[in-house]
């Protein structure tokens, strides 16, 4: 049952052969698309805009402190530095639908 | 710069990206958000190439409790919507941050900055000592607790090895200084320098300090003077009593390191382990007598105040008893420095490595006080009394802490935990709103 559920997985290729059927585009100009899509999200993340999408959420980037970490095996500590990391949060109605 | 973008500017801008009409980039973006949705609806997961994964996972039951009330609660499984960033995505949005890596704590010189910060704690016990000198006649006579008797008596023992330490490590420290070119091109280290340099100015200070004391205690220290003049194997030969063992085994722990390579530094380092813990326990026991003292002060309460002082009493007889040992062991350290100085390749590195520890080692200690001041609170406050019957019942209000509780009903903050204890409160000692507390008869223990 996991294996076939590991084999359902939608990867990158069967969303764009997905997406070229919904759009009516050949799979090579979606995925042209599509990577001009990312690099225009990833343009704007870098600038630190938020991308609110309605019905689906918000895509931002969120500042982390540095801090300290210990490795538990061998008691090292590592001082962490500080990082932004993209995050994802599901709007209220994407959220319901998955609970 | 922070913009909020919506469905519509997105599309506006894919549309001059990818060279489409803004109706067709409309159109696009939109099923683009649509079979992401319905692939998770279908697979539970959906990838896009330097985008990221959109995945739903599932939460299992956990229990939790109500902050409020106390009350358990059990907060149901469910699935939750996640979002794994790609690596690109990742490392083009951190790009301002991009020049820092994590960098390892390096347990074998802790100890040695933990002495600088020492540093500080030795100004304001010298200063508690000048302090209490009005108080010292009326309450001599006072009883003496025994346990604060005990802890101070291990405490400044202690403390006085530390600030020989610091003496040493800070003649390290400038013959490092001297020779360090700063060559290096990260600004943490940089910056991290500067510091040291800062500490190297403090020096003198702290040196004269010491010196004085060593002054003091020179009349006592006559006799072992000529053994120091000795070479420094006789001395460890020599040693008396324990402080003094101890002592020298830490002086040939650097001397080995000097001579072991980066390979066997882990015995070294299981060590420093053991003499790191010992200090932080010193730095706790002090800084929580400090603070008990300082307590003190702001209530004008005669209880609270004739505590104190009976507290600062034996701690300052403690002191006075255990003067006469330190000139031994300062004259010990001068003795060891003259050895390890011509070393000096290997303390640059040292001094360089101590330089990471320095920015987080402040964070580790504040941690480490707020357990130990804690406990030591704990500990010392639950044996001068006995509880012998009830008081009242207290109806916990908003906006009440058991040191708020425990001033109001004996006129002291730091009896809160008689109250703790009548009521058999764990660890943290926390209380709601509603809840009804006990409060115990206090009778002071003969």
């Amino acid at each position: 049952m996991e294996l076939i559920n590991r084999l359902k997985r939608m990867n990158n290729k069967e969303f764009i052969t997905r997406l070229s059927k919904r759009c009516g585009m050949t799979p090579a100009e979606t995925a042209t698309n599509v990577e001009a899509f990312v690099n225009v999200v990833t343009e704007r993340l870098k600038e630190g805009d938020q991308i609110n999408i309605s019905g689906f959420g918000v895509i931002e980037t969120k500042m982390k402190k540095e801090r300290v970490s210990v490795n538990p095996k061998t008691g090292q500590r590592f001082l962490v530095p500080p990082k932004i990391q993209p995050a994802f949060r599901p709007s209220n109605k994407l959220k319901d639908k998955f609970k | 710069m922070s913009e909020k973008l919506n469905h519509s500017d997105i599309s506006a801008l894919l549309a001059k990206e990818a060279g489409l009409s803004v109706a067709k980039a409309d159109f696009f973006t939109k099923a683009l958000f649509d079979i992401i949705i319905e692939g998770l609806e279908q697979d539970g997961i959906v990838k896009i190439n330097g985008l990221g994964t959109f995945k739903v996972t599932d939460v299992a039951d956990r229990s939790s409790v109500n902050v409020n009330t106390g009350e358990k609660i059990e907060i149901k499984g469910h699935r939750k919507l996640t979002f794994v960033p790609a690596e690109s995505l990742k490392e083009c949005v951190n790009r301002p941050f991009a020049m820092f890596e994590p960098v390892e704590i390096d347990d074998n010189y802790q100890d040695e900055s933990d002495d600088e910060a020492n540093g500080s704690d030795a100004v304001s016990e010298v200063s508690s000592e000048n302090m209490p000198a009005p108080f010292n006649a009326a309450e001599v006579e006072e009883e003496m607790p025994l346990e604060d008797e005990e802890r101070g008596d291990d405490e400044p023992k202690a403390a006085i090895p530390i600030e020989e330490e610091q003496v040493r490590d800070e003649d390290d420290n400038v013959v490092s200084n001297v020779a360090d070119p700063i060559a290096s091109e990260e600004e943490l280290r940089v910056e991290v320098e500067e510091e040291e340099e800062d500490t190297a100015d403090d020096d003198p200070a702290l040196d004269e300090r010491t010196d004085e004391a060593v002054e003091d205690d020179d009349r006592d220290a006559v006799a072992e003077e000529k053994t120091d003049e000795g070479p420094v194997t006789e001395e460890a030969t020599e040693t008396d009593n324990e402080k003094e063992d101890s002592l020298t085994s830490e002086d040939a722990a650097p001397a080995h390191h000097d001579e072991s390579t980066d390979n066997d530094a882990a015995p070294v380092k299981k060590r420093n382990n053991i003499w790191r813990f010992a200090i932080y326990f010193i730095i706790g026991a002090v800084c929580g007598f400090v603070a008990i003292k300082m307590m003190g002060r702001n209530h004008a309460s005669d209880e609270t105040s004739e505590e104190i002082a009976v507290n600062i009493v034996s701690s300052q007889e403690v002191i006075a008893e255990t003067k006469n040992e330190p000139a031994v062991i300062i004259e010990d350290s001068v003795a060891s420095t003259t050895t390890a100085e011509p070393a000096t390749p290997i303390e640059e590195i040292k001094a360089s490595n101590e330089g990471e520890d320095y920015a987080s080692y402040s964070f580790i200690l504040v941690d480490e006080l707020a357990a130990r001041s804690d406990r030591d609170i704990t500990d010392a406050d639950t044996t001068l009394y006995v509880a012998e019957g009830d008081i009242a019942v207290h109806v916990v209000a908003a906006d009440e802490r058991l040191a708020k509780i425990a001033y109001d009903y004996y006129g002291s903050r730091k009896l809160w935990p008689y109250i703790a204890k009548h009521n058999n409160l764990k660890k943290p000692y926390g209380i709601a709103v509603g809840m009804e507390l006990s409060i115990p008869r206090l009778q002071p223990k003969k």
